[in-house]
């Protein structure tokens, strides 16, 4: 419980090294202590106050002892020597500047709001930035971790994930990675408490946290058996959720906990501010599987991290990577033709995407900020003009153009230390409200902090500030004309040089705003036409809930129908609900955007890697009604095609341009892989336009939906 | 410190460490201010007053043992010089010379 170091540090500055400068800063420590009692934030401010007053107070006194003594002993007058600028005139000058400040409160509030505004808004981007772009992933040599993806290029996606079975083979034959671990997201409920959570967790191999080199802030880490099926009934918990669900109790190591069915032990939790692969992660538990449980090892569905082993670089575990890669395709040419590997840091990974939208971001705010410079420039500039007479009337005196450029330059720091207080002040609030509403769309978000280097930042942005508009009044302040200046008196506004340097700030600023306009235009633009975009099914009306009940509780599938059955009867009796209807995953609300591979009745292939991939749904006779989706050919489902006695499908107009061709769709049978190796055999009865199931910018898929 | 008077904020400080007995530093003095006078005291003004007091000699100081919540630090705890109680000594009668005969004023006002 001490003050701020650096306030200390200042105070100590301010009021010297005496025994009685050690007695003020004791007494404001002792006060300080005191207050924090009741409140960190009041103590602060409170701290801070007391620092401006006494080291304030320190300040001038001190000084105008020095500047008196030096007075008596010196008869020259100190306020117009035309020798060094030394401190006391500065202090002078500062003075002066503050008078001005008080004096003009109208000019000053346009002046600072408007400096604020620019250096908030850039502080507060560069945070982002900063956070985001910049600052390493907060993990052990994060820059050692690296991304592994399987790539496909037979579809030519460079990112693709994991079997297993791939990932067991990257491990036996790579030596570039000192270890590879796979995870996935999921989304689970945890029950036992009065309200089942929804939970995300991921799944991961046991080798992920050696990966990432993060130790527990509480109890361990999961064992190298526990990925074996059976062993994994062990869980590793968030510092959020071992918060704000387990009340932080440290006695919570070794409970038991009723996570998705199943009863597993808490074996750990990470430390604040761990989080992997996203934010949201409030748990993680082993896959408890081996590869043979996975059946094809042509379905990847697991992403995969490593790191180098020591001495390796990424370039030279690409190239291994793709060595293996070839083997593989060689050894298993029915799941891996095709499959190549593609390496990329971690923090590539997870940047990749916001890394344009946040420099374009800068540079905008940048922009505006400059624009913020160049009015303030003209706001000096003119009351500089006004000042004419004033700045003649010191010229005269004995002071030399240094004198008034410095302090006119003294004057503008003030509006631009004010503008950089409040600008800080403000990015401070802003980087919570962005926080807000850009939700989860960026990454890294929680660790978003206004930290030394961000402060660092905006001391450097608000002196450039306040030198760049500052330039131009101190520049044009030196060409006085004695005569003129004092005859005219404070009619000069609009003349010669003054007004040129206007002008070209004028111009300067125009050009700056239109480039920003148009910039922002572009953005607005292409937000409109992505609102415009056709996703293929009816938005507005409708109203979406996420069930997930656990399973154990419903292990027949007669129950879990009768469960679906009664929930969707009740909800569409609630007043006000037209009709409702279900679906194993809606589309564009994420996850589930692996495919499967399917034959179509009477065709042949090479191998597996040339069967069709389709994105498969499971719906409610209804859900293309209640949706809106539009039916092209055959009909919808009915309810007697739910009750399982008659196995039908309907797929989308682009599986139909993509995979039948030409011939009629109604009619053929699919074959679905369901467990059995030749396949369980859907008929087609109707083709649905196509819905954009995995985000708004990619093409729709060829999908396909059958009854439950 | 010549023949000057002192002032009446260097009066008020000296009576409160006057007051304060062996208790005088910096807090308290305020505190002690604020207390009695019900005003508010500008610490910087404090603080700047005690050591043009020391200097002027009217009050003597030392420097007790360094505590943990003071940040290492030690309270300076100060006393009233014999000069010093010799100034507000000096003071007083003045003022009360002046304000001879004035009752009727104050009566008035009222």
């Amino acid at each position: 419980m001490r003050p701020s170091a650096l306030l200390e540090w200042l105070l100590g500055h301010l009021v010297g090294a005496s025994p009685a400068a050690q007695e003020i800063m004791g007494d404001l420590s002792e006060e300080y202590v005191r207050r924090r009692n009741s409140g960190r934030v009041q103590a602060d401010l409170w701290y801070l106050r007391a620092v401006l007053g006494v080291g304030g107070r320190y300040l001038i006194t001190r000084r105008t002892t020095l500047h008196n003594m030096r007075s008596a002993s010196d008869e020259r007058s100190i306020t117009h020597t035309r020798g060094t600028y030394g401190m006391a005139h500065w202090l002078q000058d500062l003075r002066y500047g503050l008078r001005g400040v008080r004096r003009s409160p109208g000019f000053a509030i346009v002046v600072i709001g408007t400096l604020a505004l620019g250096i908030g808004a850039n502080t507060a981007i560069y945070t982002v930035l900063k956070t985001v772009l910049l600052s390493p992933l907060p993990y052990a040599e994060s820059d050692e971790i690296i991304q592994t993806w399987v790539s496909d290029s037979n579809r030519g996606v460079p990112r693709w994930g994991f079997s297993l079975h791939d990932l067991q083979d990257w491990r036996e034959e790579s030596t570039a990675f000192s270890s590879i671990g796979a995870y996935l997201s999921r989304q689970g409920t945890l029950a036992g408490s009065d309200v089942p959570q929804r939970v995300t967790y991921a799944l991961t191999t046991p080798s992920i946290f050696g990966i990432l080199g993060v130790p527990p802030a509480l109890g361990r880490l999961f064992r190298p058996e526990e990925q074996l099926p059976g062993r994994d009934n062990v869980v590793i918990l968030s510092h959020g959720f071992w918060t704000s669900t387990f009340g932080s109790d440290p006695a919570v190591i070794g409970r038991r906990i009723q996570f998705d069915g199943e009863q597993r032990t808490v074996v750990g939790v990470m430390p604040e501010g761990f989080y992997f692969p996203g934010n949201g992660s409030q748990l993680w538990k082993p896959f408890g599987m081996v590869p043979e449980d996975e059946g094809s090892r042509g379905g990847r569905w697991v992403l995969g991290i490593g790191r180098l082993a020591a001495g390796r670089t990424l370039a030279s575990a690409q190239v291994e990577m793709e060595g293996i890669a070839t083997a593989l395709e060689e050894k298993f040419p029915a799941a891996n033709e095709g499959m190549g590997a593609f390496l990329e840091t971690r923090s590539a990974f997870v940047t990749s995407g916001s890394s344009n939208v946040l420099w374009i971001t800068w540079g905008v705010v940048s922009l505006v900020l400059m624009i913020a410079c160049a009015n303030v420039a003209n706001l000096m500039l003119s009351r500089t003009s006004a000042r004419g007479r004033e700045l003649a009337v010191r010229a005269s005196l004995g002071a030399g153009r240094q004198r008034v450029f410095a302090m006119l330059l003294t004057e503008g720091m003030i509006y631009s230390v004010f503008g950089g207080v409040l600008g800080v002040a403000l990015a401070y609030s802003g980087i919570d409200w962005f926080r807000d509403v850009t939700g989860t769309g960026l990454p890294r978000l929680s660790e978003l902090s206004i930290d030394g280097s961000v402060l660092l930042y905006a001391i450097g942005v608000t002196l450039a500030t306040g030198l760049l508009f500052n330039l131009a009044p101190a520049f044009r302040s030196t060409g006085i004309d004695l005569a003129r200046d004092l005859k005219e008196g404070t009619r000069t506004v609009g003349r010669g040089s003054g007004r040129r340097l206007r002008e070209a700030l004028v111009v300067t600023e125009l050009a700056l705003s239109v480039t920003v306009l148009v910039g922002a235009g572009l953005l607005v633009r292409s937000m409109q036409e992505m609102t415009r975009i056709d996703t293929g099914f009816q938005g507005p009306g409708r109203l979406t809930a996420r069930v997930s009940p656990s399973w154990d509780e419903y292990p027949e599938r007669a129950d879990a129908v009768a469960l679906y059955s009664d929930f969707l009867a009740r909800v569409a009796a609630l007043p006000g609900v037209e009709s409702v209807a279900a679906i194993n995953a809606l589309p564009l609300a994420g996850g589930n955007w692996w495919g499967i591979r399917v034959r179509l009745e009477g065709e042949i292939y090479e191998s597996e890697a040339h069967q069709h991939r389709f994105l498969y749904r499971a719906i409610t006779p209804n859900y293309f009604e209640v949706m809106g989706i539009p039916l092209r050919t055959g009909r919808y489902p009915t309810p007697d095609d739910d009750a399982g006695s008659a196995d039908v499908i309907l797929i989308s107009e682009a599986a139909v341009t993509q995979y039948l061709g030409d011939s009629d769709p109604i009619g053929r049978r699919i074959l679905l892989p369901t467990g059995q190796p030749e396949g369980r055999p859907y008929t087609i009865i109707g083709v649905v336009g196509d819905v954009r199931d995995v985000t708004v910018t990619t093409a729709a898929t060829p999908h396909r939906s059958h009854s439950r | 410190m010549g023949n000057g008077f002192l002032g009446e904020f260097e009066q008020m400080v000296l009576l409160a460490v006057l007051q304060l007995g062996d208790d005088a530093y910096g807090i308290r003095i305020m505190e002690e201010l604020e207390a009695r006078v019900d005003r508010s005291v500008s610490r910087g003004a404090m603080y700047v007053t005690l050591d043009r007091l020391e200097t002027k000699g009217l009050l003597t100081s030392r420097v007790a043992e360094p505590t943990p919540e003071r940040g290492g630090r030690g309270k300076r705890f100060v006393v009233v010089s014999r000069s010093g109680i010799q100034a507000l000594a000096h003071s007083r009668e003045a003022l009360q010379e002046l304000w001879r005969g004035l009752e009727p004023v104050l009566d008035d006002a009222r």
